[in-house]
């Protein structure tokens, strides 16, 4: 099976500079491919300087928000670079979300960022703000506070900033603003969420590293199980008084597959991680987070079109599929309690960001129309600073359990440590022998049972 | 039918994975390595709202919140010196300590919020939250700092702002070197047994005196049985004192241990059972008002000093600093279901008859070759002691019926092979 090619969840500067038009709702691609070709970013480590950025996002035509917020993701590439040693195009291709090289710790890039914000880029930050004044004759003093929390808060960084101009500088106004308690509020929950969300991708990463190394394995062994657990089921039938005859037992066995295979109860599903932080009963989303929601999946909908026209029998954008089936999982959930809710929209959120740069770097149009679903409004609504800590507390419990049920720690050590992982092969191999003579010895049975069935004279 | 021979299907995976553990580890046995550098528990607490076990220990001021579905562990260093007591009431942990403190923290962040003490204030056994739960009593030994007190005092805190409300020291004079003691509250009237021998009634709010009577008994703790209307004191010799609250006099005794009774609790689900625990090692059931025993659990002659209660499970600590647990519901008698040591920084739980365990701290066991008695070493003896370490365990040695626990759902496609031999 082909693998499928993912979108990242960041879109550099570089490729907002490079956005031929920026400002129209659906807009052409901006290709990567000719900017690595022909790339002075590469080579300058420093990155683009701040005169010289908001001098090319004032001639790309981008309003004073998007300015600003080139501004924040000119310092975060910085930041990545600085401390991560990423440059932009490597921060495209790997996300946001870094795995540590001991793939048992993930740091959560714009987490990481806003920690070190206020004490080493927000001058900066301030300074540039001051300079998209004055390009933009704006005499009210604009709220740093609540612009990064509002910026961070929404995931706004990962997308292209072309998308971002319905947005209006004048609602970050120090005079109309919210106070910073509430604007520090909305991010905590946002961190908050974006720190499981990267501890979520940690474990479907280790998931899928570790698939990758012991795949031919772990198949062997599961298709195995399988067979062990039907030679079983049979052997039971085997023994059962009221079947007399080789025929008897093929045709029970035969229903009995057919009847597993047919009954929900009975099979086992694929059951993604994510969907391990949703269960019934459902809950009603606090404040319009719920509308959100909603329109955030439209959004998504909207942006995965070809997914609902295709009529090739090849999928031509097999990421936009798997996207849309990971959006209607999350979306079709019900929460289970005040966080899950939280998941659904910031999940969403990511789930766009990936779609829109995907979008972006595949030259397909894109639609920003429901992107009015994002603000702050509903996150300062029926939370307290308890019922937070609480969410905390429960998404660090469900995040333990999640690595535990997953065994992460331990597909770590096997994916990290060569030698640990040829044991772990060798052991594999072990078992699978040990299966097949299972299996050999049930088979034996069955048939000796038969056999004794079939010397005695019916009465 | 065939959802029964699905279910025999089920199994026969699940037997050939324990089949295959089995002889993985043939050959092998699994020893822990610290143990001996256990703390002694000083006091057990479960919180069934989080399914959390919280640990104080002799030797140090740490507490440990362990949780019981995962496994992981916080702690708190917030007093100097041992947590002589410890609870949790309104999702905030309260501390009484051999620091001359109560402290009160929030659970899920440990921020501290009130910080009781006064100048004269001495160790701190035993606090008691009030009636009204606006307030906590709490049981010091004063004569530690004041050379003329010669006898506990009982101080009242408010648990709002926590001001001192008032104190009394109105409890007898001491009657030996060792102190002890303890208080409750129970239908508006404020109990106390103390090493005088006494135990003396007094007004909650006022705390004035309001009556008393001589034990003439080195009396240690005591609890309440609303059913029976008694409370059920324990002294340093073995005994059990029945108090009858209506008619105000002694109702009986029984001596219940060969040495000190240490922890004295009414069974929470059963109202005419009461559980004591003693320094000679055993925890006993004793069902009122005939003091017949019913559960019986032992472990080994260790020094207890506490128990805690998770529905069926009974939580034992000690000087040796193993954790006991104990498996109640079976009317033949007690089983051990595994046993728990709470390191400095780390845990490690053994569930019993098995080599599985669960630690955060793989250097606490250590894979031992049968024939040589010696540790194995090398990549395969590393990768078999991972095997045997399994987050699973803590919660099959801690699991009851009731706990609702979304960790025994379906795990994800793929899950390590070897490893969910346990699961």
């Amino acid at each position: 099976m082909n693998e499928i090619k993912k979108a990242s969840d960041y879109y550099p500067v570089f490729l907002d500079l490079n956005d031929p038009d920026p400002g129209s709702e659906v807009k052409p691609l901006a290709t990567l491919n000719s900017f690595l070709a022909n790339s002075a970013a590469l080579d300058n480590p420093e990155l683009i300087n701040m005169d010289e950025l908001i001098r090319r996002g004032i001639k790309s035509n981008y309003t004073p928000f998007q300015c600003m917020v080139l501004l924040v993701k000119n310092a975060m590439e910085g930041h990545a670079f600085m401390f991560h040693g990423l440059l932009p195009a490597e921060l495209m291709e790997k996300g946001t979300i870094l795995l540590g090289n001991d793939t048992e710790t993930c740091n959560v890039l714009p987490l990481d960022f806003y920690d070190n914000f206020f004490a080493i880029y927000a001058d900066g930050i301030r300074r540039g703000m001051a300079m998209i004044a004055r390009e933009f004759n704006i005499h009210e003093e604009i709220s740093l506070d609540a612009l990064i929390c509002f910026i961070l808060g929404n995931q706004l960084q990962k997308f292209p900033v072309s998308a971002l101009d319905i947005f209006d500088h004048s609602a970050f106004f120090t005079s109309r603003n919210n106070t910073p308690r509430e604007e520090n509020f909305f991010y905590k929950i946002s961190g908050i969420v974006q720190q499981v969300i990267g501890e979520i991708f940690l474990i479907e990463t280790v998931n899928d590293l570790y698939e990758a190394k012991f795949k031919e394995m772990i198949h062997g062994i599961v298709s195995r199980e399988q067979v062990l657990a039907r030679v079983s089921a049979k052997l039971v039938m085997a023994n059962d008084p009221a079947i007399r005859t080789e025929q008897d037992l093929e045709k029970t066995y035969f229903d009995y597959i057919v009847t597993a295979a047919m009954n929900p109860e009975l099979r086992k599903g694929t059951i993604r991680v994510l969907s391990f932080l949703f269960n019934s009963p459902k809950m009603t989303p606090p404040g319009n987070l719920g509308a959100k929601i909603k329109s955030l999946y439209r959004s998504i909908s909207k942006n995965c079109r070809e997914t609902h026209t295709v009529t090739e029998q090849e999928l031509r954008h097999p990421f936009l599929d798997q996207s849309f089936m990971d959006a209607s999982l999350i979306y079709n959930d019900h929460a289970l309690n005040k966080m899950d809710p939280f998941v659904q929209y910031f999940s969403l959120i990511d789930i766009l960001a990936r779609i829109v740069n995907y979008r972006k770097t595949e030259n397909l149009p894109v639609v920003f129309s429901d992107f009015t679903a994002m603000s702050n409004d509903s996150f300062n609504q029926s939370l307290t600073d308890e019922d937070v800590q609480n969410i905390k507390t429960q998404f660090d419990k469900k995040v333990t359990g999640l690595r535990q049920v997953n065994f992460t720690e331990s597909k770590a050590k096997h994916v990290r440590d060569e030698d640990l992982g040829k044991v772990h092969h060798d052991y594999l191999q072990l078992q699978i022998d040990y299966l097949d003579e299972q299996i050999r010895e049930i088979l034996a049975k069955i048939k000796n049972i038969m056999y004794d069935k079939g010397i005695k004279p019916s009465s | 039918m065939s959802i029964v021979k699905y279910e025999a299907a089920e199994q026969s995976v699940a037997r050939y994975k324990a089949g295959f553990f089995d002889q993985s580890l043939e050959g092998y046995s699994v020893r822990p390595t610290k143990i001996n550098l256990n703390p002694a528990v000083r006091s057990l607490f479960y919180y069934p709202k989080e399914n959390c076990l919280l640990v104080s220990h002799i030797q140090n001021g740490r507490l440990h919140i362990i949780d019981l579905t995962t496994g992981k562990t916080r702690f708190h260093d917030q007093h100097g010196r041992t947590i002589r007591k410890v609870g949790v009431f309104r999702n905030e942990i309260i501390t009484a300590s051999w620091d001359a403190s109560v402290r009160v923290v929030d659970f899920n962040s440990l921020a501290p919020r009130l910080f009781l003490t006064d100048d004269m204030m001495g160790r701190t056994p035993f606090f008691f939250v009030s009636e009204e739960e606006n307030a906590v009593y709490v049981f010091c030994y004063d004569s530690d700092k004041d050379v003329e007190c010669l006898s506990n005092r009982i101080r009242k805190w408010s648990l709002e702002t926590g001001e001192l409300l008032g104190i009394t020291g109105d409890t007898g004079n001491h009657i030996s070197f060792l102190s002890s003691g303890s208080t409750l509250v129970h239908e508006n009237r404020l109990y106390v047994v103390s090493d005088s021998g006494y135990l003396t009634i007094h007004d909650p709010v006022s705390m004035q005196i309001i009556d008393r009577l001589f034990i003439n008994e080195n009396l240690r703790t005591f609890c309440c049985v609303p059913a029976f209307g008694l409370l059920a004191i324990a002294d340093l010799n073995g005994y059990v004192h029945l108090f009858d609250i209506r008619r105000n006099c002694l109702a009986g005794e029984n001596r219940c241990h060969f040495s000190d009774i240490s922890s004295i609790k009414a069974h929470p689900s059963k109202p005419d059972v009461i559980i004591t625990s003693s320094f000679d090692g055993t925890v006993k059931f004793w069902e009122l008002p005939d003091f017949r025993q019913t559960v019986h659990a032992d472990t080994g002659g260790q020094h207890l000093w506490t128990f805690t209660l998770k529905n069926d499970l009974l939580i034992t600590g000690g000087d040796n600093g193993d954790i006991w647990v104990f498996d109640t519901s079976d009317p033949e008698g007690c089983s051990l279901r595994g046993i728990m040591n709470v390191l400095h920084d780390s845990i490690a739980v053994r569930k019993e008859g098995s080599k599985n365990f669960y630690t955060n701290d793989i250097t606490n066991f250590e894979l031992i070759n049968d024939k040589t008695n010696q540790p194995a070493t090398g990549k395969q003896a590393e990768y078999l002691l991972n095997l045997c370490n399994s987050e699973s365990v803590i919660r099959e040695v801690f699991h009851t019926d009731s706990d609702m626990d979304f960790l025994l759902q379906e795990p994800e496609r793929f899950c390590l092979q070897l490893k969910d031999t346990f699961s």
